[in-house]
């Protein structure tokens, strides 16, 4: 365990009889980092279990050498915000911001500057007046992650943020994302749509029924799933001839051309050999190659292939 | 020496929920029930015009205010304001499920217990006295305006003014610390309210070592006119009212210690988890 990551040390929730996570073991680096599994899965038990919002039955975390607990020291540096739609009653956006900034116990200078500046982030400086009551849903998620990102949190923890954001809106919060773990930050984001996920995840921890499903960067894991061979699509106009001579090669199983002619779609039980194999056939025959690349790399698939259908993961 | 961060939280925290307790949608109940007796001393006196009986003495007045003291405002206007003001500190917050935003926040809990206590002591402190003041200038000025100067220049009436005011602050201190855990232990805390009230009132028919198992034996003993309880009523065994007041003190810092001991123990789960 080190003071710079995030660790579950054989962590497990069960709420009462019902299993939240079971045997948990993980460290989180710093970056975008995703949790990703479907509704029920155990992704927010593990974000509350990170923030000490609920206890584990057994098992230990630590999070920058802090316990949960510790409320004190871990929420200067950690901020979590969280899947409820909910605030204060009767606040504005500014007032929101700015009371929860001063229980950090900051000036009213220091609390006034924060403030102004985290709203100008999420882009609600015009609306920061007005009652939260009266925001959309996409305004309201801005202004929570305005008052999540207010103190500098060195972790941001996000349950679903993209939810109810207009592609726009989600454009600009992932482009923060980013930014901040730019800085050597860690954003940790929660998510069932997986081609959100793909797109801005460093690496992703899949969780299903309460288990740790898999963890890495995408492609690692894709790679280790020796029971899937990876999935290759070619276009070329000579795929008849291409296919011939894929066919040749030991690590290719299964070969299909594409319905137009003009493309095939294999199987490779190793596809490190296969790109080395690939490129000597290029530089062999003078094939118009249009395109080649994985078709089933990305979260989806991944995900998809360690579950089955019955995740339901978007 | 407090820390400097630590007075700013505090005084954050006390800001906040003393804004919650008086103002907005918990704020308006928090006034109309602090402010009954006031409301009802008008109507019935003023208006009415009920008490104004040539002849009567001050030493009945003082002990139709005692016996109004402690029926009414006592035993049912502090007791439902302290329900209404200490039980929503962390009940409201958890109906509105904003109260993650604390447990998010670098305070500690224990700290966060001690902030909203103090904010709701104060504010009910605050109301309940200027109501009982004001109840008892209306009650002497509506049987004459001779009596209320006979008050204060012959009866002490400053004293008995800060006596009730004191009586007052204990049931706040003592209610309020009781009402602040059943608030946090119970998912709907009307229920052991209700049976509260009802124990604190059948108070007078208990057995000696039973009536000490109450707020009101204590509150009672510090009484500066005492009530005649009727002829059902068992006696009692008399408490002074230093005693009264250390027992009082006690029982808030055990009802306070054992909230602290809840709330960190406190997993927060409004619903749904995914």
């Amino acid at each position: 365990m080190t003071n710079q990551t995030i660790v579950f040390d054989d962590v497990s929730k069960f709420y009462g009889e019902v299993l939240g996570v079971n045997r948990v073991h993980l460290e989180i680096h710093s970056g975008i980092t995703s949790l990703v599994g479907p509704n029920g899965s155990g992704k927010t038990t593990l974000m509350n279990l990170m923030t000490g919002l609920i206890q584990p039955t057994q098992g230990q975390i630590h999070i920058l050498g802090h316990e949960p607990n510790d409320a004190e020291n871990l929420f200067k540096k950690v901020a979590y915000c969280t899947q409820y739609d909910s605030f204060p009653r009767g606040m504005t956006g500014y007032q929101f911001v700015y009371t929860f900034l001063q229980l950090h116990g900051l000036t009213d200078a220091e609390c006034e500057r924060r403030t102004k500046e985290a709203i100008h982030k999420v882009g609600l400086t015009d609306a920061a007046h007005r009652k939260i009551d009266a925001y959309s849903k996409g305004m309201r998620q801005r202004i929570k992650l305005a008052q999540a990102m207010a103190h500098d949190p060195q972790v941001l923890i996000l349950d679903e943020p993209l939810n109810g954001l207009d592609p726009m809106a989600r454009a600009e919060v992932i482009e923060l994302f980013r930014s901040i773990a730019d800085q050597e930050l860690f954003v940790i984001i929660s998510s069932h749509i997986l081609h959100e996920v793909d797109m801005i995840s460093d690496q992703v921890i899949m969780v299903n029924q309460g288990y740790v499903i898999a963890e890495g960067q995408i492609h690692d894991v894709r790679t280790e799933m020796d029971e899937h061979p990876i999935q290759f699509k070619i276009r070329c106009p000579e795929a008849r001839q291409l296919a011939m001579k894929l066919l040749q090669m030991e690590h290719v199983v299964e070969i299909a051309l594409h319905p137009d002619g003009n493309g095939v779609s294999l199987r490779s039980k190793d596809s490190e050999v296969f790109y080395r194999d690939f490129n000597a056939l290029m530089s062999e025959a003078d094939y118009q190659v249009e395109s080649m690349g994985p078709s089933d790399e990305d979260v989806n698939a991944v995900y998809e292939y360690l579950i089955g259908n019955s995740g339901g993961a978007a | 020496m407090i820390p400097k961060h630590m007075v700013q939280q505090f005084k954050a925290l006390f800001q906040l929920e003393t804004r919650k307790i008086l103002w907005g949608r918990r704020g308006l109940p928090t006034l109309l029930i602090a402010f009954l007796p006031v409301g009802f001393f008008l109507l019935v006196f003023l208006v009415f015009n009920v008490i104004s009986k040539p002849g009567m003495q001050q030493s009945e007045l003082l002990t139709a205010f005692a016996t109004i003291f402690q029926v009414f405002i006592l035993r049912s206007v502090l007791f439902f304001g302290a329900v209404w003001i200490f039980m929503n500190l962390f009940r409201a917050d958890m109906l509105d499920k904003s109260l993650h935003y604390f447990f998010l926040s670098p305070i500690r809990r224990e700290w966060l217990v001690v902030g909203k206590y103090l904010a709701g002591l104060v504010s009910a402190t605050l109301l309940f006295t200027l109501s009982t003041t004001i109840s008892i200038l209306l009650f002497q000025f509506a049987f004459s305006f001779e009596a209320l100067i006979q008050f204060f220049t012959q009866q002490q009436g400053f004293l008995l003014v800060v006596q009730y005011d004191l009586i007052i602050f204990l049931g706040c201190l003592g209610y309020g610390s009781l009402f602040l855990l059943i608030g946090l232990m119970f998912r709907n805390a009307i229920v052991p309210a209700v049976l509260l009230y009802l124990w604190e009132w059948i108070n007078f028919l208990l057995p000696s070592f039973l009536k000490k198992v109450s707020v009101i034996y204590y509150l009672k003993a510090m009484a500066p006119v005492p009530v005649a309880e009727g002829p059902l009523a068992l006696a009692a065994d008399p408490i002074s009212a230093p005693k009264a007041i250390i027992g009082l003190i006690l029982f808030s810092l055990a009802m306070n210690a054992l909230a602290v001991w809840k709330i960190r123990k406190m997993e927060l789960q409004y619903g749904k988890e995914n």
